[in-house]
């Protein structure tokens, strides 16, 4: 009698486990499809206002105190470069999280805290597949101030940047 | 026999004892009654903050505030719906000329007609235009509240036509404020020398005169409580003061900045705040 418990026991253990990893896999499939369904969502996005806008003219500033804010959001910013010359603007941050920034064109970009020190980029990526007009698109991990950013030096008079929170809900109003 | 007549009996007993308190339709009763509170506070999360405990704004500006106060106003519950229409309720205490005995749902007309309480809500909205929605609104105390992270609790003024609430559904709560009254010192927290580094004491006494809303979803109908429970909480934006170039607000170059009648500083609150969620129903 006890044998033959073990043996059903054994059975439905054998029963379960490919059950078991099949739920598995299947739940991590299904995270894994959720992100990539936000990754598809933000290029979406930021591609509808590369393209589309509303868009708002900047020039860059040379000097960080006076660099023209760019903290609109759903809003492509036409930013005046002077070629040759590192471009600044600013990007408030009123809610700490993850930020996307968006361009139309390969720049170099620097991007420095309220106090001045530097911030690593979280990742950098190219040429999405959603648009042609997404070409660089770089993700930094943000806290609630006054962010700069040094785009250049290049050779270009213009650079289109869109800034999106990443992961968040986009609503527009 | 007896046994199961018994026991039947019971069940109806037991239904209509478990009915009865949530029907909205006793002798005399309104469809709801609203029973409100409402408190403030001021309570920025902590990546809000610096080290300091000064806020923490989205201009870089780290601002060391004494505790603000605000004046709030007419505490409001919208709502829509069949019923109240108009802005006259029907009240079967109070029934409308041509009315009388109003009891179990129904009035008597004065032509012997018996006439369900909505038909003659119903008229009281046709009448007047309808169209519309109710709203019952309470005023509050306008004695000035320190906001802190504790909420306060506000005094509200009597609430007019007994807080009665005709058939609909509550779908807004809204409350005015009134005046704002900000005072501290400001600092920049760049290294960028927007203000001097000992700070610049500063002081706002404002007209907001703007309301804040929150969405809020509870029917008025047969079968539900009578009682409409509303505690609302509103608390002051911690991005009250983001994006603002406090610094080019400096008019004088020493001693304290009074911004009571900049106009930028105003329209920037006043964004701000309508931008915010300030306004909350407590579950």
């Amino acid at each position: 009698m006890r044998t033959d418990h073990k043996e059903t026991s054994e059975m439905i253990d054998k029963l379960m486990f490919p059950l078991a990893l099949t739920f598995a896999l299947g739940a991590l499939a299904a995270c894994g499809g959720e992100d990539a369904t936000q990754t598809d969502e933000l290029a979406t996005e930021l591609c509808e206002h590369l393209a589309s806008g509303p868009s708002v003219a900047v020039t860059s500033s040379t000097v960080a105190a006076s660099a023209p804010d760019t903290s609109t959001a759903h809003t492509r910013f036409d930013i005046a470069l002077t070629p040759g010359v590192a471009g600044q603007v600013s990007y408030q941050v009123g809610e700490a999280g993850e930020y996307v920034f968006a361009f139309d064109r390969e720049v170099a970009v620097a991007l420095t805290d309220p106090s001045g020190a530097a911030l690593p980029a979280e990742a950098t990526e190219r040429d999405s597949a959603a648009c042609a007009e997404l070409k660089l698109w770089i993700t930094y991990d943000l806290a609630i101030g006054k962010h700069t950013l040094a785009l250049g030096p290049g050779q270009d008079t213009e650079v289109r940047m869109v800034v999106e929170e990443s992961g968040a809900e986009h609503t527009h109003e | 026999m007896r046994s199961t007549q018994h026991s039947r009996s019971e069940v109806w007993l037991a239904l209509l004892l478990f009915v009865a308190p949530g029907c909205a339709l006793e002798d005399g009763q309104p469809w709801g009654r609203a029973v409100m509170s409402l408190e403030a506070a001021f309570a920025p999360a902590a990546d809000r903050l610096d080290p300091q405990g000064r806020l923490i704004t989205s201009a870089s500006y780290a601002v060391a505030l004494d505790a603000p106060t605000v004046t709030l106003e007419a505490f409001t519950l919208a709502m829509a719906g069949e019923a109240g229409a108009s802005g006259a309720v029907f009240d079967p205490a109070n029934p409308p000329e041509g009315y009388s005995l109003c009891h179990n749902g129904h009035c008597h007309a004065d032509d012997g007609a018996l006439v369900a309480y909505e038909d003659i809500q119903a008229e009281l909205d046709q009448a007047s235009g309808g169209g519309g929605g109710f709203s019952l609104t309470v005023g509050v105390d306008e004695t000035p509240t320190a906001l802190t992270a504790t909420p306060a609790t506000l005094t509200l003024e009597a609430c007019p036509g007994d807080c009665a609430l005709p058939r609909g559904e509550v779908q807004t709560v809204s409350v005015g404020v009134h005046q704002l009254h900000l005072s501290g010192r400001m600092y920049d927290a760049t290294s960028q020398g927007r203000l001097p580094s000992e700070g610049r004491a500063f002081t706002a006494a404002l007209e907001i005169e703007q309301a804040v809303d929150v969405a809020f979803s509870r029917a008025v109908d047969r079968g539900e409580p009578v009682e409409v429970q509303v505690a609302a909480r509103f608390t002051l934006p911690a991005s009250l003061l983001d994006r603002i170039e406090l610094g080019e607000l400096l008019t004088d170059p020493s001693g304290a900045v009074d911004l009571s009648t900049s106009t930028p500083f105003l329209q920037d609150i006043l964004q701000n705040l309508s931008e915010a969620e300030a306004l909350e129903v407590l579950p």
